[in-house]
């Protein structure tokens, strides 16, 4: 019976009309972007995630508009006088904005698992960052609900959406959102615990508080103002959402020399990036002085000499060769005191070195990014050189370095 | 003298009918945002290869303004409004025009606050932007609903209206002040929206089709 009421309001409700527009934006955000997170579990799990807050906004106004109906038909004291208790008669109404909000966000986990699962071997889409999001739908849900019970104004629903938009914009401890999920990072359990709590804190306040048009019920709204008061400090005092996972007990290592340790995670990367390596080392005669192994970031200690160049993927691997060019340049040229007044000629020197490295490493002149690679370089000179057999171009490299010598003299004793 | 206190008496109750008390307080509660927002950048998803776009705090900060100044043309006395003669369509227009300066004097003053120069001018333009969609909406959905498509757009400008280096063609609200292009389109959505407000049948809804409300 009373899931026959629930199914009433869903059919009854007017968010019917935005599913197919919140489904196609759901699906539109997963695969209208950079597809760099399909295969990282951690990754996919955060993009599945993603656009729940911009469900927020909308179901932060739909929530306040959907309760805000028995103000429209003038119904706010028949209500009020009802033999049944509040909750029930306002948890079918509840239970469909969330079942709006819920509905669109699911098909994009699914769809995020289903595509990752081909490269992302073994794992799953990681509960927690799903967990967010469904937080992020309640809670916005339960808000709107409450806000437009609580408030007879036609207002209302635009407010409750600028609530949702700047709290959770402006109000870094409050977020209930993340941008990324790299597998450095994890969302902190007490963070989520926290969280949870005060959604369903806000959720059973959304659902018992009389609306104030109806009379009575004022210590009732005072007490919930300084119960979700102290709920938000808690939410704020429970720490940032993400936190710093522990390096992985065996890091996932290419067998190839150079080696290439990555997390087990982006297992999807360790391929093309072992690939990039080696090209960093079938240089003919030791021009290039190559690391034994290159590890991504997080893997050594911080307190290793090196790890501060220690390879990130932050667009895919895109940004690899950035960080590999900048370690193998730095083992080939220790920090030398460059002569004052020359600092400009052997800048010029050194970047075209590098933008070569990066363009080398990747295999195609994305490397650069969309910028063009550093200033002053000539990209054409770059490309004549990588069309040349292997041996001419470590003669290349070898006069850039003489020339990068000559300016700052060889510090390599 | 009994003219000009039956021109106040008018006035006064237009804007009791008008939701005047909650607008200001909207207002007030808008221009303290603008203010602490003024000097920030807001970090947003996107669709960039970044996953997200750091963005002047201007792209937000004038929906409220823009969702208060077109719902306040919802009128507790819609239903008898439907009887009124074409003093009531002035009265409406004069009504937006009032509401939007006050907005754009606020909203700018507010960002040149704890901003700058030219994020106030951004400011007022996206202002006259959402504004111009808020009325379309209004005519869309009922005044009640003028936020819906301001919304929207927000959303859709924010995740795809930049390649991470520039704004698409259409992210007018991402373009800086002097971008005439930008101001250009800003024109044409108000002129698009105030031709939404003052096309007749005035105030009804196109979905549900006559809705007033």
């Amino acid at each position: 019976m009373r899931f026959g009421v629930f199914w009433t309001e869903v059919r009854r409700s007017p968010l019917r009309w935005w599913l197919p527009v919140l489904m196609a934006l759901d699906v539109a955000m997963l695969v209208g972007r950079d597809t760099a997170w399909i295969g990282v579990w951690p990754q996919a799990s955060a993009a599945a995630q993603l656009p729940a807050y911009f469900f927020g906004l909308v179901l932060g106004g739909g929530a306040a508009w959907v309760a805000g109906r028995v103000h429209r038909a003038g119904l706010t004291e028949q209500l009020a006088a009802s033999t049944r208790a509040r909750w029930r008669v306002e948890l079918p109404l509840l239970a469909s904005t969330v079942f709006y909000g819920l509905a669109a966000f699911v098909p994009g986990a699914v769809l995020a698992a289903v595509v990752s699962t081909p490269e992302a071997g073994p794992g799953f889409l990681w509960p927690s960052y799903l967990a967010l999001g469904v937080c992020l739908v309640v809670l916005s849900a339960a808000t709107g609900h409450l806000a437009g019970k609580l408030w007879e104004s036609r207002f209302v629903p635009p407010i409750a959406v600028a609530v949702c938009l700047f709290g959770q914009t402006m109000l870094r401890p409050f977020r209930f959102y993340v941008l990324s999920g790299h597998p450095q990072v994890e969302v902190s359990p007490a963070a989520l615990a926290v969280r949870v709590a005060f959604v369903l804190l806000i959720a059973g306040f959304a659902l018992a508080i009389p609306p104030r048009a109806a009379g009575g019920g004022q210590w009732a709204r005072r007490g919930a103002g300084v119960a979700g008061a102290a709920g938000l400090v808690a939410v704020a005092m429970a720490g940032p959402v993400q936190v710093e996972r522990p390096a992985p007990a065996s890091a996932l290592c290419s067998d190839g020399t150079p080696q290439v340790c990555v997390w087990p995670e982006n297992r999807k990367y360790l391929p093309v990036v072992s690939a990039m390596a080696t090209r960093f080392s079938s240089l003919p005669n030791g021009v290039l002085t190559v690391p034994p192994a290159f590890y991504e970031k997080g893997l050594r200690s911080a307190a290793h000499p090196e790890a501060g160049g220690d390879f990130q993927f932050l667009a895919g691997e895109l940004s690899v060769p950035m960080f590999m060019a900048s370690t193998v340049l730095s083992r080939t040229l220790p920090d030398c005191e460059v002569p004052g007044g020359a600092e400009e000629r052997y800048s010029q020197q050194v970047f075209t070195l590098d933008a070569y490295l990066q363009v080398r490493g990747l295999g195609d002149a994305r490397a650069l990014g969309a910028g063009g690679g550093p200033p002053g370089v000539d990209l054409r000179e770059i490309a004549r050189v990588l069309g040349l057999p292997d041996n001419a171009q470590a003669e290349w490299v070898a006069e850039r370095l003489a020339a990068i010598r000559g300016i700052s003299g060889d510090c390599r004793d | 003298m009994t003219a000009v206190t039956d021109c106040w008496a008018g006035l006064r109750r237009y804007a009791q009918a008008h939701h005047l008390a909650q607008v200001s307080a909207g207002y007030a509660a808008a221009t303290v945002v603008a203010v602490i927002a003024g000097g920030h950048d807001f970090v947003l998803p996107a669709a960039n290869s970044r996953g997200w776009t750091e963005m002047a705090s201007t792209v937000a900060t004038p929906l409220p303004f823009a969702m208060l100044a077109a719902g306040s043309l919802h009128s507790s006395m819609a239903s008898l409004e439907q009887a009124a003669s074409g003093r009531l369509a002035r009265a409406e227009v004069a009504h937006l025009a009032a509401a939007l300066l006050l907005a754009a004097a606020l909203l700018g003053t507010a960002t040149l606050v704890t901003g700058s120069p030219g994020g106030a001018a951004e400011g007022v333009r996206n202002l006259l932007i959402y504004v111009g969609l808020a009325l379309i909406s209004g005519r869309l959905f009922s005044r009640s609903l003028s936020w819906v498509v301001p919304v929207g757009a927000f959303v859709l400008v924010d995740f795809w209206g930049s390649d991470g280096v520039r704004p698409r063609w259409w992210a007018w609200q991402f373009m800086v002040y002097d971008s005439l292009w930008s101001w250009v389109a800003a024109g044409a959505v108000l002129t698009g929206g105030v031709a939404a407000l003052v096309a007749r049948p005035a105030g009804r809804s196109l979905w549900p089709p006559g809705r007033r409300a």
